[in-house]
């Protein structure tokens, strides 16, 4: 019965070390630096659309000018 | 006996890290107290820079002047962005692209087209126009190329507006346009041109 409950707290006690290990290089890759500001170069919208549609006169309107 | 030891040592080890953890955590904290100008005395300097933002928009992007024809015996057809349309059934278009500066940065802006006339329009005789000016006056602080006059445009950059600024209310530039389809030979269809502007930081 002893046996077992040291076996316990050795389980413990290892999951203890590894979340504390894990804890550390977190802890350690925290980055603490001002933080930089990126230079930002948007190009945003650079294009206008010039558009229509050419069509045939209608036939009244050709034969009203002939 | 043996298990205790064991036991042991592994606890001594978890103190140990735990220790070691919390050191580097104040450590840290410490860091992050200093970076971002947390007050430890009854003054503290925060330093920032502002990042070159060059952002130019055509805020109006679009100039459709929809289906029509050239009236027959008018020879050509005008189209202009001011609403004035000569000689052609088109519709009216009252509104010229408009240019801003959104950025921080003074710029230099040019215009160039997917096309000339002739590959616009399908015809040799066939004009493309455009007249650049300032929205507000002094919008280009650096002064401007051709203004208000028309100037053919095509596939060529060219220069139109020095430093356009970008004070508020005064950063922007009116496009307009103006095509000349003439009477005959020009292929029935639909026609398209993209103006591209290109903004160099001063």
């Amino acid at each position: 019965m002893e046996v077992r409950r040291e076996k316990v707290v050795v389980t413990l006690l290892l999951i203890t070390i590894m979340l504390s290990v894990s804890s550390v290089v977190v802890t350690m890759n925290l980055d603490t630096g001002q933080p930089q500001s990126s230079s930002v170069i948007d190009s945003g919208n650079l294009n206008g659309n010039v558009q229509l549609v050419v069509e045939e006169p209608p036939m009244n309107i050709i034969e009203n000018q002939e | 006996m043996k298990s205790t030891n064991v036991l042991m040592v592994i606890a001594v080890l978890a103190v140990g890290l735990a220790m070691f953890n919390l050191i580097i955590t104040v450590n840290k904290v410490q860091d992050v107290e200093k970076l971002t100008g947390f007050a430890v005395t009854d003054t503290a300097d925060v330093n920032l820079s502002v990042a070159s933002n060059l952002l130019i928009n055509f805020t109006t992007d679009s100039v459709d002047w929809g289906t029509g024809y050239v009236t027959p015996g008018a020879g050509n057809a005008d189209l202009y962005t001011n609403g004035t349309i000569v000689g052609g059934s088109w519709s009216a278009v009252s509104s010229p692209l408009v240019i801003e500066n959104a950025g921080n940065e003074n710029a230099n802006i040019s215009l160039k087209a997917s096309n000339d006339a002739a590959g616009f329009i399908g015809s040799a005789s066939a004009l493309y126009q455009v007249n650049v000016t300032e929205k507000d006056a002094g919008a280009c602080s650096g002064g401007m190329v051709h203004s208000n006059t028309w100037n053919s445009i095509n596939t060529t950059e060219f220069l139109y507006c020095g430093n356009l600024t970008t004070a508020s209310g005064v950063d922007e530039l009116y496009v307009n346009v103006h095509i000349r389809i003439p009477e005959t030979g020009v292929p029935i269809g639909s026609k398209g041109s993209i103006i591209t502007a290109t903004a160099e930081v001063v």
